[in-house]
């Protein structure tokens, strides 16, 4: 573990909120993009991320220190999302997409949203290419999409995400391996040579 | 090594996972095959389009909404155990009190005990007429009967009392 997170675990350990706080402060940016990226929604992944400290520091008591601290965060964020995810499942697709027309009586008006200042053409193929690796990370089984964003996004190891997930490290190989082959069939335009 | 196993390993051969041999294979593999080694750009390239995707932040109201949920959280905590102590020291009084009637139920049980278990002895009725039930007893009873007797009744009644005591009547 980091020799700063040492001092501020123990005494979060002890209930200590503004030492936990300051570890917070520490990881909440990682822990937000690995749920916004596993949620595919950056709006309810900032509600999840709260959640997801709100739960650390009341179980920091259990916290045993055989993990490092962001391990263990890690782990948690990962059963809140896919909890999320599979209730989001169940629910079903949502009411309305977001660029569904407008009806208006005997016709119908296309969905704008809101006018923003012209960008330039390298800057909106980049935000396309990126909202298309989203769909793309999105459409993955929940446990390959795990994977490949602890890994190629997140930047943990391999032995770190078979101790986030529990799985041997054969099995953390073998999910990169079909994520990435998953990913590449449907980023074939992007990729292909 | 055939195309296969080869594809195999190229996950962890783009991820720097392969074993010294295991890269060895892949590289002789991939110079002469055209497919695997496209396949390997191509994964490469899946890799570094995931890797390039921003880093989100979070809002700048983040820790200002997180601070004081985690100081509630803090006395709810302190709360808790607070209670979690009255609870213990009001079970060990109740514990306390069900040993100490637990002790006195069992006192009052040996003394019974002890008190049922007394054999050979009748009540005590006083050192006069202490007697087994026997024939001396019925004749220190009858002698003292006589007595009384000799003491407070006319004569002829006191030989018709006698007489029911010798007859057993």
């Amino acid at each position: 573990m980091p020799n700063g997170d040492i001092a501020l675990v123990q005494r979060a350990k002890q209930g200590d909120a503004e030492a936990f706080a300051r570890l917070a402060a520490k990881y909440k940016d990682r822990i937000y993009n690995y749920v916004a990226r596993l949620c595919g929604d950056a709006p309810e992944a900032e509600d999840l991320t709260q959640e997801v400290f709100i739960r650390a520091f009341v179980a920091m008591r259990r916290f045993r220190g055989t993990a490092t601290f962001q391990t263990w965060l890690y782990k948690i964020a990962t059963n809140m999302a896919l909890d999320v995810l599979r209730k989001r499942r169940r629910a079903g697709p949502p009411a309305l997409p977001l660029d569904a027309p407008i009806e208006t009586g005997d016709s119908s008006v296309p969905r704008e949203l809101a006018d923003t200042a012209p960008e330039p053409h390298e800057a909106v193929a980049r935000r396309e290419l990126q909202l298309e690796v989203q769909r793309a990370i999105s459409a993955l089984s929940q446990k390959l999409r795990v994977v490949i964003v602890l890994f190629d996004i997140q930047g943990l190891s391999y032995e770190e995400i078979a101790e986030v997930l529990g799985v041997p490290l054969g099995t953390v190989k073998s999910r990169l391996f079909n994520a990435r082959m998953a990913l590449r069939q449907r980023l074939t335009r992007y990729v292909e040579q | 090594m055939s195309c296969r196993k080869v594809r195999r390993l190229l996950s962890a051969y783009i991820d720097d996972a392969c074993s010294p041999g295991e890269r060895a294979r892949v590289d002789g593999h991939v110079d002469s095959c055209n497919e695997c080694s496209a396949l390997l750009g191509e994964m490469q390239r899946t890799k570094k389009l995931v890797a390039e995707l921003p880093h989100r932040r979070t809002s700048d109201e983040f820790m200002p909404a997180l601070v004081p949920r985690l100081r509630e959280r803090q006395q709810l905590g302190a709360a808790g155990v607070l209670r979690r102590v009255m609870q213990w020291l009001l079970d060990s009084q109740l514990r306390w009190q069900a040993a100490a009637a637990g002790v006195a139920v069992l006192v009052v049980a040996v003394s019974l005990v002890g008190v049922l278990n007394r054999t050979g002895e009748t009540p005590t009725l006083g050192p006069e007429v202490t007697a087994t039930a026997t024939d001396d007893y019925l004749t220190t009873v009858v002698e003292r009967h006589r007595r009384f007797a000799a003491t407070t009744l006319p004569f002829d009644d006191q030989a018709l009392i006698y007489a029911s005591y010798e007859n057993g009547t």
